[in-house]
C-alpha cells in the first residue's frame, strides 16, 4: 500500500478512548472527504520511524498485529471496539485516513497531536518498615516496597524510580516485582514515582491491600 | 554518457587552467610594455568586411582567434559574417563606423577552402553578391594538400580561379605546402590562419603593400617564444612533482594515536567533568544496609555485585546509561569537531603516503580504539562505594570516548575520501592529452631549462605547497590552488614574462635569437617556406618573388640593430613574444 504525507486536512482527531469489558472503545469525529482508515495501536516501545516501516511494509493488511502494533481498516463508522488483549497499555492509538494516494502518514511531531494515549498502571506496595540502630547509634529506617506492572514488559528501560535524599534511583521494567529494600537515616524520605520520561505514558498507584 | 562528460570536465579543467595562465602572462608582459611606450599602430583604415565563403568551423576560428588576438583593434572593427549572413545589416554597421573616412570602397574579404569549393558556384556568387562596384573583392584562397586524392581537382579550381580577372582585385594564395616541398600540418598548420590574419589586418590598414589585380603568395617564417608549450610543460611537471611527493609515513600510525589519544581522553574528561558520580550517588541502592557490611579488605567489583546484590546492580547500571543519555543528548557539535586538528596532523601527503602502503585507514581508528578502550578490570579492595564511583565514572567516560571516536571516525572518512580524490585528480590531469611530454619535448631545451626552474620551486616552497594543496576541498579548489601556485612561480622567476630573444637566449645560449633572426633573412630560407608550391603547376604558373618585406617586430627588440639585407618594412608592434617575417611573392598565369 503506498503511503502519502498527512496534510493538516486529513487529520482526523481521536475523541476519546476508553476501556470497557477488556475493550478499548474508541470514538472519532466524521471526516468530509476520508470514510476509510486504519485505526492504529501503537506501543510506546515502537519508535515513529519503526510504526512507519511496519505501516509501509503492511499497509496493504486490513488487520494486522505483532507485539509493539496493531492496526484495523475501518469504513464508514466513527467508533471501534478493539480487544485490549491486541496490544495492552500503555498504547497511543491514531487515526490513519486512507486516500487515493494511500495511507496517510503524520509526521513525528503531528503524532504527538493526533494520537489518544492509553496509559499503563505501576502499582506499588510499601511491604513493611523497621527501625534500627546503625554503629554510630544513629536512629535508621529500613523500607521495603516492591513495584508491580499490570501489564509486564521486560527490558532495561526505567520507569519508575525512588528519590532519598535528592538522589534519584531508577528502577527498571526487569527490577519491577522485585522487592527492594533500603535502609535510611530517620528524617529522610524515599519517595517512589514514575520515571521522569514515563510520565505521559503510567500512572502510578499505591496497593494499600 | 556520464563518463564522456567528466572526461570532457577533466580536459576542460586542464585547459581552462592553461588558458588562465596564459593571459597571467600575456596580462604581465603587456604591463611591462605599458611602462616603457605602447607601439600599436594597427588601426585599419580601409572599411572592410569578412565574409567566410566555405572554412569549416574549426579553420574559420583559428583565422578569427589570431585577428582577435594578434590585432584587437582591427578585429574590432572588422564585421565578420557568411553566405547565409545579414550583409545589409553587416554593410550599415561599418558604415556607421566612425573610425573609417571615406566609403567609397569597401574591401570584401572572402575566405574560401578550395578543396571543398566549386569555382563556378563561387564566381557565381560573388557576382551577384558582390556587383555594387563599391565593393573590392579580396579573396583569400587556401589550398590543403592533405587530401592526396584531391589535389589535381584542387590545382585545376585553382587555375580557373586564376583565370576569372573580372571581378576579383587582390587575390592571397595559402598553401600548406610550401616551396621546398614540406608541409604545415599538425600544430604547424595553424600558421596559415595566422598569415592569413596578419594580411587581413595589413591590408585593412594600408593597400600599399599590394597592387590591384594581383595574386599574391608570401614567405612566412615566425619566430614565437613558445608561451603554451612552457606552460603545458611548467604545469606537467609541477603536477608530476606533486604526484611523486611522498611523505614517510611510517610513524603516522604511532603519532595518530599517541596524538589523539590524548586529545581525546581531554575532550572526554572535560565533557564528563560536572557530571561524574560520587560515592555518595551510590549511597541508597537496593539493600544498601547489606552492601555497607561488605568488608574493605575482599575484592569487589561491578560482577561481584551482580552476583550479590542483582537488583542494586541493575540500578546502578540504570543511573550510568541514564546518565549517558544526558550526556549524548547535550553533546555539542563543537565538542566533537575534529577537522582541524585532522588537518593539522594528517596532510594529503601523509595520508596517501600511508595508503600506498597497503594500509587501511581504519586500522589508524582501530589502534586508537584500543589504545584508549583497553578494558580495565575494577576488581579491588575498598568500600562498594569507592569501586561502584571508579567504574561508573569510568564507564561514563567509556561511552562518551566510543561516540567522539565514531565522529572522528566519521570526520576522518571525509579527509580520507578528500585525499583519494586529490591524488585522482591529480593523475587524472598530469594524463590529460593537453600534457604529454611527447607534444612538448621536441622544444629545444625546454624539459632541462623549466624542468630545473619547477623543480627547484616546489623544492624551495614544499611545506608551504603542501600547504597549500592540503587546503582543498574540490576539484575547482584544486585548481584554483594550482593557479594560485602557478602565479607565484611566475612571478618568482622573470623567465615567463621575458621577450622571444630573452626567453630563448636563457633557455638556449646566448645570441640564439641572433642566430635565428639572421637564419630567416637567408635567401634560401625566404624561398623555401613560400606558402606556395610549383611543382605541377610549373607550366601553367609563374613565381616572381618582390622586393618586399614586412617585419612584425616591438621597436624594443635588440635584434633590429643586427644588419638585415633587404629592402623590409618595420611594422611597430606590442608583442615581445614573437617576431614575423612576411615576404611576398606574385602568382602569374604563364602566357
Amino acid at each position: 500500500m503506498n503511503t502519502t504525507e498527512m496534510k493538516q486536512n486529513d487529520q482526523i482527531q481521536i475523541q476519546q478512548v476508553k476501556i470497557q469489558s477488556a475493550n478499548y472503545q474508541i470514538h472519532w469525529m466524521a471526516h468530509v472527504v476520508y470514510s476509510e482508515g486504519l485505526v492504529c495501536l501503537r506501543s510506546p516501545w515502537l519508535s515513529y520511524e519503526e510504526m512507519i516501516q511496519e505501516i509501509r511494509s503492511n499497509g496493504e493488511k486490513k488487520i494486522y498485529q505483532n507485539d509493539k502494533i496493531y492496526w484495523q481498516a475501518v469504513s464508514q463508522q466513527t467508533s471501534v471496539n478493539i480487544p485490549v488483549s491486541m496490544l495492552r497499555p500503555p498504547v497511543h492509538i491514531m487515526l490513519l485516513p486512507i486516500s487515493k494516494d494511500g495511507i496517510c502518514i503524520p509526521s513525528k511531531k503531528e503524532c504527538a497531536t493526533i494520537q489518544k494515549t492509553v496509559r499503563g498502571t505501576i502499582t506499588y506496595k510499601k511491604e513493611s518498615e523497621s527501625f534500627s540502630f546503625d554503629i554510630l547509634g544513629f536512629f535508621d529506617i529500613t523500607e521495603r516496597f516492591v513495584f508491580q506492572n499490570e501489564f509486564p514488559v521486560t527490558g532495561d528501560m526505567i520507569l519508575a524510580e525512588y528519590k532519598i535524599d535528592k538522589q534519584c534511583y531508577p528502577v527498571t521494567a526487569d527490577m519491577i516485582v522485585n522487592p527492594i529494600q533500603v535502609t535510611h537515616k530517620r528524617g529522610l524520605k524515599c519517595e517512589l514515582s514514575i520515571a521522569q520520561g514515563m510520565k505521559d505514558i503510567y500512572n502510578l498507584r499505591e496497593d494499600r491491600n | 554518457m556520464k563518463d564522456d562528460l567528466k572526461v570532457q570536465g577533466k580536459r576542460n579543467s586542464v585547459k581552462k587552467l592553461l588558458n588562465d595562465c596564459m593571459k597571467e602572462i600575456k596580462k604581465k608582459e603587456n604591463a611591462n610594455i605599458v611602462e616603457k611606450k605602447t607601439f600599436n599602430h594597427q588601426v585599419p583604415v580601409n572599411p572592410s568586411i569578412i565574409v567566410n565563403y566555405n572554412l569549416a568551423k574549426k579553420n574559420a576560428e583559428e583565422y578569427y582567434g589570431f585577428l582577435k588576438n594578434i590585432w584587437p583593434v582591427v578585429d574590432q572593427n572588422l564585421p565578420k559574417t557568411d553566405c547565409a549572413g545579414d550583409f545589409d545589416k553587416i554593410e550599415n554597421e561599418v558604415r556607421n563606423n566612425g573610425s573609417f573616412v571615406r566609403f567609397n570602397q569597401i574591401h570584401i574579404h572572402v575566405l574560401v577552402d578550395l578543396v571543398s569549393c566549386n569555382v563556378e558556384d563561387f564566381l557565381k556568387w560573388i557576382k551577384e553578391k558582390f556587383s555594387d562596384p563599391t565593393y573590392e573583392i579580396i579573396v583569400h584562397e587556401f589550398m590543403d594538400y592533405q587530401e592526396k586524392d584531391q589535389i589535381k581537382t584542387l590545382e585545376t579550381d585553382f587555375i580557373k580561379l586564376m583565370e576569372e580577372q573580372e571581378k576579383i582585385k587582390y587575390r592571397f594564395v595559402y598553401s600548406n605546402l610550401r616551396a621546398n616541398g614540406g608541409m604545415w600540418i599538425k600544430e604547424d598548420a595553424s600558421r596559415l590562419w595566422r598569415l592569413a590574419a596578419n594580411i587581413t589586418a595589413l591590408m585593412s590598414m594600408s593597400g600599399k603593400y599590394f597592387s590591384d589585380g594581383t595574386t599574391y603568395t608570401f614567405s612566412y617564417n615566425l619566430l614565437e617564444k613558445p608561451t603554451w608549450k612552457i606552460l603545458q610543460f611548467t604545469v606537467r611537471r609541477l603536477l608530476e612533482n606533486m604526484s611523486s611527493y611522498k611523505l614517510d609515513s611510517a610513524e603516522l600510525k604511532k603519532d595518530f594515536t599517541k596524538n589523539f589519544r590524548e586529545l581525546l581522553d581531554e575532550k572526554a574528561e572535560s565533557i564528563i567533568k560536572d557530571k561524574k558520580f560520587s560515592q555518595e550517588s551510590f549511597e541508597y541502592l537496593p539493600s544498601n544496609k547489606e552492601i555497607n557490611k561488605e568488608k574493605k579488605d575482599v575484592n569487589k567489583s561491578i560482577k561481584t555485585l551482580e552476583k550479590d546484590y542483582p537488583l542494586a546492580a541493575s540500578c546502578v547500571q540504570a543511573m550510568i546509561q541514564e546518565k549517558i543519555r544526558k550526556i549524548t543528548e547535550a553533546f555539542s557539535k563543537q565538542e566533537s569537531d575534529f577537522s582541524k586538528e585532522i588537518n593539522e596532523q594528517l596532510s594529503y601527503y601523509k595520508l596517501n603516503g600511508f595508503m600506498t602502503q597497503n594500509c587501511d585507514w581504519k586500522e589508524l581508528v582501530k589502534d586508537l580504539e584500543n589504545s584508549l578502550l583497553s578494558k580495565r578490570e575494577i576488581d579491588k579492595f575498598g568500600t562498594y562505594s569507592e569501586i561502584l564511583e571508579e567504574y561508573a565514572n569510568e564507564e561514563l567516560k567509556r561511552s562518551v570516548l566510543e561516540d567522539l571516536l565514531e565522529r572522528l571516525e566519521e570526520q576522518l572518512a571525509v579527509k580520507i575520501k578528500n585525499a583519494q580524490n586529490i591524488d585522482s585528480w591529480i593523475q587524472n590531469w598530469k594524463d590529460d592529452p593537453e600534457l604529454q611530454i611527447s607534444v612538448v619535448q621536441k622544444i629545444q631545451n625546454l624539459e632541462r631549462c623549466y624542468g630545473t626552474k619547477v623543480d627547484a620551486y616546489w623544492n624551495a616552497n614544499q611545506d608551504n605547497l603542501i600547504h597549500q594543496i592540503d587546503e582543498c576541498r574540490d576539484q575547482d579548489n584544486l585548481l584554483t590552488i594550482l593557479n594560485e601556485i602557478l602565479k607565484t612561480l611566475f612571478i618568482k622567476d622573470s623567465i615567463y614574462y621575458k621577450s622571444f630573444e630573452e626567453e630563448i637566449d636563457e633557455r638556449v645560449g646566448k645570441n640564439t635569437a641572433t642566430v635565428m633572426f639572421q637564419a630567416i633573412d637567408k635567401e634560401d630560407n625566404v624561398k623555401n617556406n613560400f606558402c606556395f608550391n610549383l611543382k605541377n603547376l610549373q607550366f601553367q604558373i609563374d613565381m616572381q618573388i618582390t622586393n618586399g618585406v614586412v617585419l612584425l617586430i616591438n621597436p624594443n627588440s635588440e635584434l633590429l640593430n643586427l644588419q638585415i639585407t633587404g629592402n623590409y618594412e618595420k611594422l611597430e608592434l606590442d608583442r615581445l613574444d614573437c617576431v614575423e617575417r612576411i615576404d611576398f611573392g606574385i602568382l602569374k598565369l604563364k602566357k
